[in-house]
């Protein structure tokens, strides 16, 4: 029996001192010693440092700009309690405040917050990280490996690209929601209805830039400073930028990013505007279905890409009947406006040499052979690569209406 | 040496070496002078005021009287059967029986005065015959009254048993919507009958002790011959029969001596105030164990699953009651963890919780002066004080407190910035769940602390061991030989129709495993039940 109560002890003591790895004091932190962040920007930082010491030359230092959630201003109690009021001067009393910090890098940025904040940066409910375009153009996967290093940091965030300035970004106030960054998180994810812009998280960027030859596309977002005095400059998502390795190489418009979408099946929804004759239809895509298949004949890299879409009739500003003919031929039009979008974006992304589309990992898997030939030239070849569409746009649904609202105008029976 | 013995305490199977085995009474001869007698009961009740002693004339054969003592408790005899069926039968006997008894009596055999008395006068449907002056003083102080007679080595023991008892009411602790509101009293004989009358069975035995030398309770241990196992009902007695202890009150007395694992959190001994529900644990071969002073029968074996089944679910229909059992465990689980993990969410692991819900608790928490654990230990301190203080409040003030406690309490202290509002959900989700499942209450008490205090100090992995730990002593425990843990541990696929939801009656064909030994079918109505149906040509059959 003893010897049973020495081996528990033990066990009971050895338990105890590896618990000092999860002990009280090194992990529990109250819930009003943290600083919630919720949006990082990083930036260039021009201009002196605001009296922060950092290590390296002056031209590497970034300054970085954290969202940082005021706790008691969110939720039911808090946001009584402070109401519209911003009796402070500057951006004191607003529900969130942004850390500027400037650093040599990322981590010494973070922790050099600790000069202007009274709690720690918490950065695990963090939903998006802004690079500035400038930042973007010269590489960005250096900063990344803070985010894949530390312990706290998500890499499911959303990786966005800003024109110009990234901290302008998270400082533009929303009209719709508290805080600027989860605004911009929300408004990420809400592309996904008009597949314009693809989403991004840092996980997906790394991964492509690990894949050989292969390039990510950013959302990119602007501010729009309005004219008229009264109205608020507001964020707007234009399309997406363009990575080489990690380098910001070129930017996408909305036609063009979809027509890019198209082929690697990440439409998920969307509009397509047509104008049939004078008048104005609208289609919308219901499901879409891409994919292509590459070959290397005759010193050439041909590509051919297989398109399927169901859409419904959105909209049809026309009069008369509307009977299959009609249809067929508005599939028709669909379709060219497809392979028109498809061509645009194509045609950008080829002369930046930039294989977002993946075809280059597609030979890679499935061609093994040609790729060993085409390994070396690949960017070269990709340049002057061929692209055969192929699209199948059916029409599934015309909506809730049969005929056109105006089917019988103005009170003549037809 | 003590460690080692709360060792062994905590594990199951103590009773094996403890107990003494009691001494033999000692025989003492009833005198045969009455004036002997009865100054040797009154001295041995030590001349206490409601002890009676009534003399008279006993005209037990004709023309023969002789004197007669009658000895009893005031306060526990009928005192109209007394005056009409004993005392005047005795004393008016020589007329009435003079014929009667010259008829019955045989000429060859010499029956004492006793016997002659007991076989033609008394008219009470119980009376015996006693040597022993012991047995004599223990009858009178379970309410019979004792004759004696002048000359005789023997006396009478008549029942006569009446006193004040509770009438049959409603059950208070296991309520059901549905089914017998009958619950047991106080009464052995009145709980008895109550089975009896439910298991009309020739086989149902009541085998009855007496415990607990100053207080001479007793017991009955029931069981359904042929259906319980031997081997139970043979560890049941065995292990009554070591205890040694001056009073027996309680059914909880018996229990604690008796139990295995006297420090586990868990019960393994059922109790019930149901007849219904002592009846279908006696028909699964289980025993029962009654105490006179108690209306709480203890049944035995007992499992875990057996605390979340209630009986109204075998009285309603088969989804309804699945459904109910399936949120009774989710209540259990949930009152038992809600707020350790509440405490290790907002300590230890901030990033699990979604980012709006992130945002409502940390503004909620933000002026309080407490670290979430404090907030959490002393709110629900306060909800057990409370808890405790409604138990034993009188009705006229219990309105008030619970005012007090509820609304003032809660609202001012959110209001005065003490607590957070999340913290008070928490509280009284967790309240509210443990009462779902009133069996469980005390074990669920002390769970809760143990995981907050875990959740608070070792977060998530601190939960985690908690539910490790609890699974290993819960699959542990045993019950009078059963694993408690059954049917999970051991794993009997056909038992499990009765443990997460309830399986239609007809689906439940046999009984427990090991348990009932003697008659393993439970019924033979065909699955399901028959149907009527037309064959091709129209005509009507069943299936």
């Amino acid at each position: 029996m003893s010897k049973k109560i020495i081996c528990i002890t033990t066990v009971i003591v050895i338990m105890f001192v590896s618990f000092t790895g999860c002990s009280v004091k090194g992990t529990k932190r109250d819930l009003s010693s943290l600083a919630i962040v919720i949006g990082l920007a990083i930036d260039k930082n021009e201009g002196d440092s605001q009296g922060f010491e950092t290590f390296g030359d002056e031209q590497a230092r970034i300054l970085m700009t954290a969202q940082v959630v005021r706790n008691d201003s969110v939720g039911q109690q808090g946001g009584s309690g402070q109401g519209a009021d911003s009796a402070g001067k500057g951006d004191v009393g607003k529900p969130y405040w942004n850390v500027e910090v400037v650093g040599g890098n990322l981590l010494e940025a973070i922790r050099a917050a600790t000069h202007v904040t009274n709690r720690s940066l918490y950065l695990a409910q963090n939903q998006v990280v802004v690079i500035s375009s400038d930042i973007a153009k010269e590489g960005i996967a250096k900063y990344l490996d803070f985010f894949f290093r530390d312990h706290e940091t998500r890499y499911d965030v959303s990786l966005i690209i800003a024109e110009g300035n990234a901290g302008k970004i998270l400082a533009t106030e929303s009209h719709l929601d508290n805080l600027p960054a989860q605004d911009l998180y929300k408004l990420i994810n809400s592309q996904k209805r008009d597949s314009g812009t693809p989403d991004c998280t840092l996980f997906s960027f790394i991964r492509d830039y690990k894949t050989e030859y292969k390039s990510a596309l950013v959302p990119f977002v602007r501010v729009i400073e309005p004219k008229e005095e009264q109205r608020s400059p507001f964020l707007f998502v234009a399309g997406s930028s363009i990575f080489v390795e990690d380098k910001m190489v070129g930017i996408l418009d909305e036609k063009q990013t979809r027509g890019v979408l198209w082929v690697s099946d990440r439409v998920t929804d969307g509009v397509v505007a047509l104008d049939f004759d004078g008048i104005a239809v609208s289609l919308e895509v219901i499901n879409s279905k891409g994919s292509f298949t590459a070959e290397y004949s005759d010193g050439k890299i041909k590509v051919k890409s297989k398109v399927e879409a169901k859409l419904s009739l959105g909209e049809y500003q026309g009069q008369g009947q509307f009977d299959t003919e009609k249809v067929k031929m508005l599939e028709k039009m669909c379709e060219e406006e497809i392979k028109k979008e498809i061509n645009e974006g194509f045609e950008k992304i080829r002369e930046k040499s930039a294989d977002v589309l993946g075809i280059g990992n597609y030979f890679y898997r499935f061609k093994y052979k040609q790729w060993q030939k085409i390994q070396e030239d690949f960017l070269e070849m990709y340049k002057n690569a061929n692209m055969e569409i192929e699209v199948d746009a059916q029409i599934i649904r015309t909506g809730s209406l049969l005929k056109p609202i105006d089917a019988n105008s103005g009170g003549k029976n037809e | 040496m003590f460690l080692e013995y709360i060792f062994k305490k905590l594990k199951y199977n103590n009773n094996t070496k403890c107990g003494v085995p009691q001494k033999q009474e000692e025989q003492t001869p009833v005198p045969p002078n009455i004036d002997n007698a009865e100054q040797m009961l009154k001295e041995r009740f030590c001349f206490s005021n409601d002890f009676v002693t009534r003399r008279l004339n006993v005209n037990y054969v004709e023309n023969k009287s002789c004197n007669g003592l009658i000895a009893y408790m005031d306060g526990m005899v009928r005192q109209d059967l007394l005056s009409e069926s004993i005392i005047k039968p005795l004393l008016h006997g020589r007329q009435e029986t003079f014929l009667l008894s010259n008829r019955s009596k045989s000429k060859n055999e010499k029956n004492s005065k006793v016997d002659k008395i007991n076989n033609t006068i008394l008219s009470t449907g119980e009376v015996k015959k006693e040597k022993d002056f012991e047995k004599a003083v223990e009858a009178i102080l379970n309410g019979d009254c004792v004759l004696f007679l002048e000359n005789s080595a023997e006396c009478s023991i008549i029942s006569c048993k009446g006193y004040e008892k509770r009438t049959i009411e409603q059950p208070s602790y296991e309520v059901s919507m549905r089914g017998p509101r009958e619950s047991f009293n106080e009464n052995l004989r009145t709980n008895t009958t109550l089975l009896r009358r439910r298991v009309k069975n020739s086989n149902l035995v009541f085998e009855n002790l007496v415990k607990g030398r100053k207080t001479r309770t007793n017991l009955c241990i029931t069981y359904i011959n042929g259906l319980a196992e031997k081997k139970l009902v043979d560890e049941v007695k065995r292990r009554i029969s070591k205890i040694n202890v001056d009073m027996i009150l309680e059914s909880g007395y018996i229990e604690e001596y008796v139990e295995d694992s006297p420090f586990s959190i868990f019960a393994t001994m059922g109790i019930t105030e149901r007849p219904d529900v002592l009846a279908a644990k006696l028909m699964e071969g289980r025993v029962g164990i009654i105490i006179d002073g108690s209306p709480f029968v203890l049944t035995v074996p007992f499992f875990f699953i057996e605390a979340f089944q209630n009986p109204e679910d075998y009285y309603t229909r088969t989804i309804h009651s699945g459904i109910i059992r399936i949120f009774r465990y989710l209540a259990f689980f949930l009152s038992i963890m809600v707020p350790g993990i509440y405490v290790a969410l907002t300590s230890f692991h901030q990033e699990l919780i979604p980012t709006s819900l992130l945002f409502t608790i940390a503004a909620s928490s933000e002026g309080v002066p407490f670290g979430s654990f404090a907030e959490v230990s002393l709110f629900l301190l306060v909800f057990e004080l409370l808890k405790e203080a409604g138990i034993h409040m009188p009705k006229n003030i219990g309105q008030t407190i619970s005012i007090v406690g509820g609304l003032v309490m809660g609202e001012a202290a959110i209001q005065a910035g003490l607590i957070g509002a999340p913290v008070v959900i928490i509280i009284a989700f967790t309240a509210v769940s443990s009462f779902v499942v009133p069996t469980m209450g005390n074990e669920v008490t002390l769970l809760r602390w143990i995981f907050l205090f875990l959740g608070g100090f070792l977060g998530g992995f601190g939960i985690a061991v908690g539910i490790i730990g609890l699974t290993v002593h819960v699959t542990g425990l045993e019950s009078f030989g059963y694993s408690f843990a059954s049917p999970f541990m051991p794993c009997r696929p056909e038992d499990l129709k009765d443990t997460f939801v309830r399986a239609p009656l007809w689906m439940m064909r046999r009984r427990p495993y090991g348990m009932a030994q003697g008659d393993k079918v439970r019924e033979n109505t065909p699955i399901p039940p028959d149907r009527e149906t037309s064959n091709e040509n129209g005509e009507k059959n069943y299936e």
